[in-house]
C-alpha cells in the first residue's frame, strides 16, 4: 500500500501536507521549522524546543497542560531537535488516537491542533524574554543532555568521528548545539529566536493518519505569514580523503569503540546513490553483510561491526564495539574487508539478498505514520519528488560493476578510537 | 484443528486462534493496507527460568544463568548454516531476542512470507549444539556481557533489582555473566531446549500482510506433532522485604542517573499483565506530567524530562519503577515515598482517576495500530493466557476502588528501594 502525498502552500514558505491511510488508528500533526545550523542560535533553537513544550498564555500551567492532554486520550506532545544537511529542525507534533476509537465521541483533530497552535504562537514571553525560573531549569537540562551524550559510548564515539571528518564545516555542529553555547543562551536571545523562527522559517506541516485533516488544516491556514525561506543548504562534500586522519580519546570503559570515516565521492543522481547504497550494505549494512559474518562472528572480533551511509555528506562510516586487545586485529580485519569489496569479492547471491532486504526496508516505510513522514518531510526538503517506490526501482537497476565502481571510490578519512585509560580495565 | 475468531468490539478488529494438530497455538491477526508481515514464535523461557523440572517426582535441573540467552544465540546456527544468511535469501528482516521471561524468534518481511515463515519455524524446532559451536558462542556473548557492563541505563535497572530482590533470578543479567556462560555444555542446551520449546508450550503469532492459509500450511509441512511436557519451574521463595534501601555504584556518567523500585505483590501470570495497566494509572497519578508532585519535583530540578516510569510485570513478579537523572537522587526518593503515603492517606480524587484512565486507554489504543506491536501482543496474550482485546475492556472497566486497592498494595514505601549511578568527579 502507498500512501499518497497531498502538499499545499498555506503561505508563501509555509507547506502543508497530507499522509492520509485509513490504516492508522491515530493522526499525528507536525510543524516543522526548518532554519540553517549555526553556532550562534543552535543553542536557542534547542532551548525554544524545551521552553515551548511547557505552556502558552491561554494555558500557562505546565499541570494543567498536561491534563489536558490526559483528556485529549493521552496525546503525545513531542518536540525534537532534527539535522538535514547543515539545516536544524525543530519539530513540534501532537498525535492523539483517531475520533473513531474515543470513549464518548469526542472530535480531537481541532482541539489538539488548536492546542499545538497556541502552544507556537502565545508563548509565554513577557518584555521580550522567558521567565527566568522556568528557563534555568530548561537551560540545565540542556546542558545535561549534551553532557549526558557520553553516557551512549556508541553513539557518542561515532558522532565524534563525524565531528573530526567535518573539520569545522556548519553541517557537522551538533544538533543542540555546543556546551559554550548552551551556557550562553538568555530568556532574551530564545525570546529572540523565537520571533525570527516564527517570522522567517521554512515551514513544513505535516498531517499524517486516518482522519480528516480539513480542521487542522483550518487551524493553520493563517498561523504563519508569508516569507522568503531559505531552502535546504547542504553539507560540504568532500568527495575524496587526502590523508588519514587519527585521534584516541581515553575513558574508563571496559569495551573500545573502533570508528571509520570514509569520503564517497560525490553522487547527485538517485541511480549512483544506489550503488553506494548497495556497496555499504554488502560490506555492513545487514546481518549477511561482510563485516557481520567474517568480522562478527566467524572471528569473534567484535560485539557490532556496521557500515551505514550517509546521503547527504557523501559520508560512509563503519563503527565497532571491541574488545581492548583486539583493536588492531579488528582494524586490519574491517579494512581487509572493504578490500574484497572493492576488488569485487562477494558472490551474486549476496548481493541479491542485500537488494531484497533493502527493498523490504523501503516498502515498509508506509506501515509506520512516524517512519513515512520522515520520509516524505526529506524529500520535501532536499526538493525531490522521489517515493519510496521510485528508490526500490533505482535500486533493482544497479549491477555488479556499478556497485564495485562505487566502491573503488571509497577513501579513509578518519579513524576515531574511544578506549579504555592507559594501566586501567585493560582486558 | 480448533478454531476460534476473537473480535474487539471497541476497535474494530478481530484475530483468528488455531490450535494446530502440532500442538502449537498460532494467534493470526491479518491486517488490511499494511505492506508488511511480523511474525514471532516464543517459548516462555526466559532468564528466570534457571531450574525446572519436566516430572514432578524428579529433582529440579540447575542451569547455569543466561542459558535462554545463550540459546537463542545457538538456535539460530543450524548444520546448514547461520539463519540469517538463511533469512536474507528471502529479504526478511529478522532478529531475536530474551527477556526475563520469554525468548522471542522473529521476522519482518513484505514478501515471501510463506518462504521466511518456514526459516523461522525450522530454525526453532531444529537445535543444532556442538562442543565447538558453544565455545564459540560463549566469546561472542562474553563481549555483549562487557558491552552492557559500560551501559549505565543498564547497570542502574540491574542494581534496582538486586536491591529489591533477594532469591529471586531477576537480579541476574540476563546474558548471565563472563564466568556462567562457560559452564554451559551442548548438554544442558538440549534440555533446556526439550523442556520449554515443546510446541505445546510455545506461540506463533503473526499480524499485517499474509494470509491465514499460508501460515497452516507452512506449520502442516514443518512441525512434527509433540507429546505434551509441563514444566515446572522451581518456587522462588522471595520474601515481601526489600533487600537494602540503596545502591550505588561509579560509572562514566555527567549526571547522576537513579531508578527507584517498589516491590509489588504478584498474582498469576495473567493477573499481573493485565495490573500493568492498573499500575500505569496509578504511577500517573503519583508522579505522572500531570500530577502535583511531578511539577514539585521538576520546580525544585530535582528530575528533568528524562524521568519516565515502568510497570515491570510477569510471571512471578511485579514492580513499580521510576527512573531519570538527577543531581539529587535521594531527595527524588524521599519525595516520591511521601507522596505515596499522602495518595494513600487522601485517597485519589475520583476526577483524577478517570483523567489518567482516559490518558492510559489512548495510549493502549495504540498498540493495535501497528504490526510489530500487535504481533507482541498476541504472544503475550497467548502466553499469560488471556484475550488480547482485554487491555482495553479492563480500563474501560476499571473502578477507583481498584485503583486505590492496587496503591495500597503495591506502592508500599517500606517496600522501596533507590539504585544510583554517579561518574567519577561526582562522587
Amino acid at each position: 500500500m502507498t500512501t499518497v502525498i497531498r502538499r499545499k502552500q498555506l503561505a508563501e514558505g509555509v507547506g502543508f501536507s497530507v499522509l492520509r491511510d485509513p490504516k492508522f488508528k491515530i493522526n499525528r500533526l507536525s510543524v516543522n521549522f526548518v532554519v540553517p545550523l549555526s553556532e550562534e542560535t543552535a543553542s536557542d533553537h534547542a532551548m525554544l524546543s524545551l521552553l515551548l513544550r511547557k505552556g502558552c498564555r491561554s494555558c500557562p500551567d505546565f499541570i494543567d497542560l498536561n491534563r489536558k492532554l490526559d483528556w485529549l486520550y493521552g496525546a503525545s506532545l513531542a518536540t525534537d531537535v532534527l539535522k538535514l544537511g547543515a539545516n536544524q529542525i525543530i519539530t513540534f507534533s501532537i498525535a492523539t488516537i483517531d475520533d473513531r476509537f474515543t470513549l464518548g465521541g469526542e472530535r480531537l483533530v481541532r482541539e489538539s491542533a488548536a492546542l499545538l497552535r497556541s502552544l507556537l504562537l502565545e508563548p509565554l514571553i513577557e518584555a521580550g524574554a522567558f521567565a527566568e525560573a522556568g528557563f534555568e531549569i530548561e537551560r540545565q537540562f540542556l546542558i545535561d543532555t549534551i553532557e549526558a551524550e557520553i553516557n551512549d559510548k556508541r553513539a557518542w564515539a561515532a558522532a565524534e568521528c563525524a565531528r573530526l571528518m567535518g573539520r569545522g564545516d556548519p553541517a557537522s555542529l551538533r544538533k543542540y548545539g555546543s556546551l559554550e553555547g548552551a551556557r550562553k543562551t538568555t530568556p532574551r536571545s530564545a525570546a529572540a529566536a523565537w520571533r525570527t523562527m516564527i517570522d522567517a522559517a521554512r515551514i513544513e506541516i505535516f498531517f499524517t493518519g486516518s482522519g480528516d485533516p480539513g480542521a487542522a488544516e483550518e487551524v493553520f491556514s493563517d498561523a504563519f505569514a508569508p516569507r522568503a525561506a531559505c531552502g535546504y543548504l547542504p553539507p560540504r562534500i568532500v568527495p575524496r580523503a587526502e590523508a588519514v586522519q587519527e585521534k584516541t580519546d581515553r575513558l574508563e570503559i571496559v569495551q573500545s569503540k573502533l570508528v571509520f570515516g570514509f569520503r564517497t565521492g560525490e553522487r547527485p543522481v538517485l541511480a549512483e546513490q544506489s550503488a553506494i547504497r548497495l556497496a555499504t550494505a554488502i560490506l555492513g549494512g545487514t546481518p549477511s553483510s561482510k563485516l557481520f559474518l567474517n568480522v562478527r562472528e566467524k572471528r569473534s572480533l567484535c560485539y557490532y561491526c556496521a557500515a551505514r551511509y550517509n546521503r547527504t555528506n557523501a559520508v560512509m562510516m563503519i563503527d565497532s564495539g571491541v574488545e581492548h586487545r583486539n583493536v588492531g586485529a579488528a582494524r586490519e580485519a574491517i579494512l581487509r574487508e572493504l578490500e574484497d569489496l572493492r576488488r569485487g569479492d562477494f558472490d551474486d547471491d549476496t548481493m541479491e539478498s542485500t537488494r531484497l532486504q533493502m527493498v523490504n526496508a523501503l516498502r515498509s516505510v508506509s506501515d509506520s505514520a512516524g517512519a513515512i513522514e520522515d520520509w516524505y518531510l526529506t524529500r520535501v526538503l532536499l526538493g525531490e519528488a522521489s517515493d519510496p517506490q521510485q528508490e526500490i526501482k533505482a535500486l533493482q537497476r544497479t549491477g555488479r560493476e556499478e556497485i564495485v565502481a562505487a566502491a573503488q571510490q571509497i577513501t579513509l578519512d578518519t579513524v576515531y578510537l574511544l578506549t579504555a585509560k592507559e594501566g586501567g580495565a585493560a582486558k | 484443528m480448533i478454531t476460534e475468531i476473537v473480535t474487539g468490539g471497541r476497535i474494530g478488529e478481530q484475530y483468528t486462534r488455531i490450535e494446530h494438530p502440532s500442538g502449537l497455538v498460532l494467534m493470526l491477526c491479518p491486517m488490511q493496507g499494511f505492506s508488511g508481515a511480523y511474525a514471532m514464535f516464543a517459548a516462555r523461557c526466559g532468564s528466570i527460568d534457571d531450574s525446572f523440572r519436566v516430572k514432578a517426582d524428579e529433582p529440579f535441573t540447575i542451569v547455569p544463568a543466561g542459558i535462554a540467552h545463550f540459546l537463542e544465540h545457538k538456535l539460530f546456527e543450524s548444520e546448514e548454516g547461520d539463519a540469517f544468511e538463511q533469512y536474507a535469501k528471502t529479504g526478511a528482516n529478522a532478529n531475536a531476542y530474551t527477556s526475563f521471561d520469554r525468548t522471542a524468534y522473529l521476522f519482518g518481511c513484505t514478501d515471501r512470507f510463506e518462504e521466511s515463515l518456514e526459516i523461522l519455524l525450522n530454525l526453532v524446532t531444529h537445535p543444532y549444539f556442538t562442543p565447538q559451536t558453544v565455545e564459540k558462542e560463549q566469546g561472542i556473548i562474553g563481549q555483549e556481557i562487557r558491552m552492557y557492563d559500560d551501559s549505565p541505563d543498564w547497570r542502574v535497572f540491574f542494581n534496582l533489582l538486586c536491591a529489591l530482590y533477594h532469591n529471586h533470578p531477576l537480579h541476574t543479567d540476563i546474558a548471565g555473566t563472563v564466568e556462567s556462560i562457560r559452564e554451559i555444555t551442548a548438554d544442558l542446551l538440549y534440555t533446556c531446549h526439550g523442556a520449554f520449546y515443546n510446541l505445546n508450550n510455545m506461540v506463533l503469532a503473526v499480524a499485517g500482510n499474509f494470509e491465514i492459509d499460508a501460515v497452516v500450511r507452512a506449520c502442516d509441512k514443518i512441525l512434527k506433532p509433540a507429546d505434551p511436557v509441563t514444566v515446572e519451574t522451581k518456587p522462588v521463595g522471595e520474601p515481601p522485604t526489600v533487600v537494602q534501601r540503596r545502591i550505588e555504584q561509579t560509572l562514566e556518567v555527567a549526571a547522576p542517573l537513579f531508578e527507584i523500585g517498589f516491590k509489588g505483590v504478584p498474582g498469576s501470570y495473567r493477573e499481573n499483565l493485565l495490573a500493568q495497566v492498573t499500575g500505569e494509572i496509578v504511577g500517573d497519578l503519583l508522579v505522572g506530567e500531570s500530577s502535583p508532585l511531578y511539577h514539585e519535583l521538576y520546580e525544585a530540578g530535582l528530575i528533568n524530562s528524562t524521568f519516565d516510569s515502568e510497570v515491570l510485570a510477569g510471571p512471578n513478579y511485579l514492580a513499580c519503577l521510576f527512573s531519570g537523572e538527577s543531581h539529587d537522587p535521594d531527595a527524588v526518593f524521599e519525595r516520591i515515598l511521601a507522596g505515596a503515603r499522602r495518595l494513600q492517606e487522601v485517597g485519589i480524587a475520583p476526577e483524577d482517576f478517570e483523567r489518567a484512565r482516559r490518558a492510559v486507554y489512548g495510549r493502549y489504543i495504540g498498540i493495535y495500530g501497528g504490526i510489530e506491536s500487535t504481533a507482541g501482543l498476541l504472544m503475550l496474550a497467548k502466553l499469560a493466557d488471556f484475550n488480547a482485546y482485554a487491555l482495553l475492556d479492563a480500563i474501560a472497566q476499571l473502578t477507583l476502588n481498584d485503583a486505590q486497592a492496587f496503591l495500597r498494595e503495591n506502592f508500599d514505601p517500606e517496600r522501596a528501594a533507590l539504585s544510583v549511578i554517579r561518574g567519577e568527579d561526582a562522587s
